[in-house]
């Protein structure tokens, strides 16, 4: 292996109390885990709507869209150009959510992340469909550091660990992340605004990312190693 | 640090191959900006030579940095409406959809035991998707019965029975495939296959044709350079007796091996066979 450091034989020498080992060893149920970290039983709180999606249970497409509505169009806002096609983009999106809820492991990622997940990857899509068209939203470097949503608490959760991990990365990493997930800006894009070579742009992207979730899986959010069952979501 | 290590071999970690880098650069590549069709295969390629690789790790990473840098604002009312309308539609457009033809004087075979060879429920059946890769614009054939006639009228077409193939084998499965090389036409007449959610998983044909094989007078299923034809993906949401017809992309002179894998929704370009629930050939006799 060159360039970035993914220890994988290194796991083997780690003593058995080491933060990553005990979470890949040990990984509670994600959802107890992260309101541990809070001091909050989300569990009590809300009851998981996706597993209820997949069993087509009455009410909990609404439940669903309610929940994480304000999340989908956010970013639907932030990666379409008009309020129409985010509208498009939006339904396309919940739709799909309710083809793939069955596939969500609680004991892999939150709620909140899969929804995320399958909400960036239907922009991501649209974006590069319409990669052709000129750009209308204004680029700006200029945006804090990611905030909690304080919206839902379980976002809010899984927002905060992420944003913490985020502030430990490299500036440079940070701010091509910040310009590619915030501001949805194409590898290209990134290296005109910066100066960046193309190169070096994928390459803090890859270092960034690969870190961060060394530090989110250090946190205990994402429970569950790179390993796993093949597919998903894709 | 870090949690890329396979969970299935913790005690012999010193020893795990380890994946090429690129791998992980178009996993995070896919996650952060999109792949074109060429990297997308490229990356199909190597996660199916490294499947214990989750493939979604890097898009969880990133999906989690992208909540943590929204600040969720409210779906104005009308627009969410508008939505929710929509998504019930294409929610009720979606269920039922047949998409293999139950034999209206078949008793179902679902008061038989499971084979529960995948764990798929049976729940499914009800709420099966419209997702088939290719169905037939005006089905000739959609029972036993027609399926006799069309063989009848098919000389040259082969006609081999069921049989469990070698992984994940479908136990207790009958019926027959059959292939006409002349008119490049087909069906599969399948009895007891498990139901597939095609939400989850679908099944995928694939047809071997000595045509292709390097060595065509010894044909090699297995050799690492025979590659069979794509049959296309089904589903069953009947456990009674289904005809499901074949078409093809390529042409198909002389098979000699058909055989059913089970894979993530829209198949797959090159099957890890993992599941191959059925399998069909020519009795030994003949071949």
């Amino acid at each position: 292996m060159t360039g970035f450091t993914l220890n994988y034989g290194s796991r083997a020498h780690q003593s058995p109390d080491s933060p990553s080992r005990t979470a890949t060893l040990q990984s509670p149920p994600a959802r107890t885990r992260r309101a541990s970290n809070i001091g909050v039983n989300v569990e009590t709180m809300e009851e998981p709507i996706l597993e209820r999606v997949a069993r087509n249970e009455p009410g909990a497409v609404d439940e669903m869209m309610s929940r994480f509505g304000g999340l989908v169009w956010s970013l639907a806002r932030r990666s379409c150009p008009t309020s129409a096609e985010a509208e498009d983009a939006v339904q396309e999106i919940f739709v799909e959510i309710w083809r793939t809820a069955s596939r969500f492991d609680s004991s892999i990622a939150g709620e909140a992340t899969f929804v995320a997940m399958i909400t960036r990857r239907r922009l991501i899509d649209r974006t590069r469909r319409r990669s052709r068209r000129p750009e209308s939203v204004a680029l700006t470097e200029s945006s804090p550091a990611p905030e909690p949503n304080n919206d839902h608490l379980e976002i809010a959760e899984e927002a905060g660990v992420a944003s913490e991990a985020f502030e430990k990365l490299r500036p440079e990493q940070q701010k091509v992340l910040r310009l590619a997930i915030h501001h949805g800006r194409s590898h290209e894009q990134i290296a005109a605004t910066t100066g960046m070579p193309l190169g070096t742009v994928k390459t803090h992207a890859r270092r960034g990312l690969i870190r961060l979730r060394q530090l989110l899986e250090g946190s205990g959010l994402q429970g569950l190693s790179a390993t796993g069952t093949l597919g998903g979501a894709s | 640090m870090n949690d890329f290590t396979n969970d299935h071999s913790q005690g012999n970690l010193d020893h795990v191959e380890l994946p090429p880098e690129e791998l992980f650069n178009l996993l995070s590549d896919r996650a952060v900006f999109g792949l074109d069709e060429a990297e997308s295969e490229q990356l199909e390629e190597l996660l199916q030579a490294n499947s214990w690789v989750r493939a979604d790790c890097l898009d969880e990473t990133a999906a989690e940095l992208a909540t943590a840098f929204e600040r969720a604002e409210p779906m104005p009312a009308a627009i969410a409406d508008r939505i929710r309308n929509g998504v019930h539609d294409e929610i009720a457009d979606a269920i039922p959809a047949p998409l293999a033809f139950p034999l209206q004087d078949e008793s179902p075979a679902a008061s038989g035991p499971s084979t529960g060879w995948l764990g798929w429920v049976a729940a499914a059946a009800a709420i099966a998707l419209a997702v088939i890769a290719w169905q037939p614009e005006a089905p000739g054939v959609r029972n036993s019965s027609q399926l006799v006639s069309w063989v009848d009228n098919h000389p040259d077409a082969v006609r081999w029975d069921w049989a469990p193939g070698l992984v994940n084998p479908a136990e207790g499965v009958t019926g027959y495939v059959t292939f006409s090389p002349e008119s490049q036409e087909g069906y599969m007449l399948i009895k007891g296959l498990e139901p597939n959610d095609p939400r989850i998983q679908q099944y995928q044909l694939w047809i071997w044709d000595q045509e292709r094989e390097p060595d065509p007078a010894n044909p090699s299923p297995l050799a690492a350079d025979v590659h069979p034809v794509d049959g296309g993906v089904f589903d069953v949401n009947d456990r009674g007796e289904v005809v499901v017809p074949i078409k093809l992309p390529l042409r198909v002179d002389t098979p000699y091996l058909f055989a059913v894998t089970v894979e993530r929704p829209g198949g797959v370009v090159k099957s890890d066979k993992s599941s191959v629930p059925l399998i069909a050939g020519p009795p030994a006799s003949d071949a």
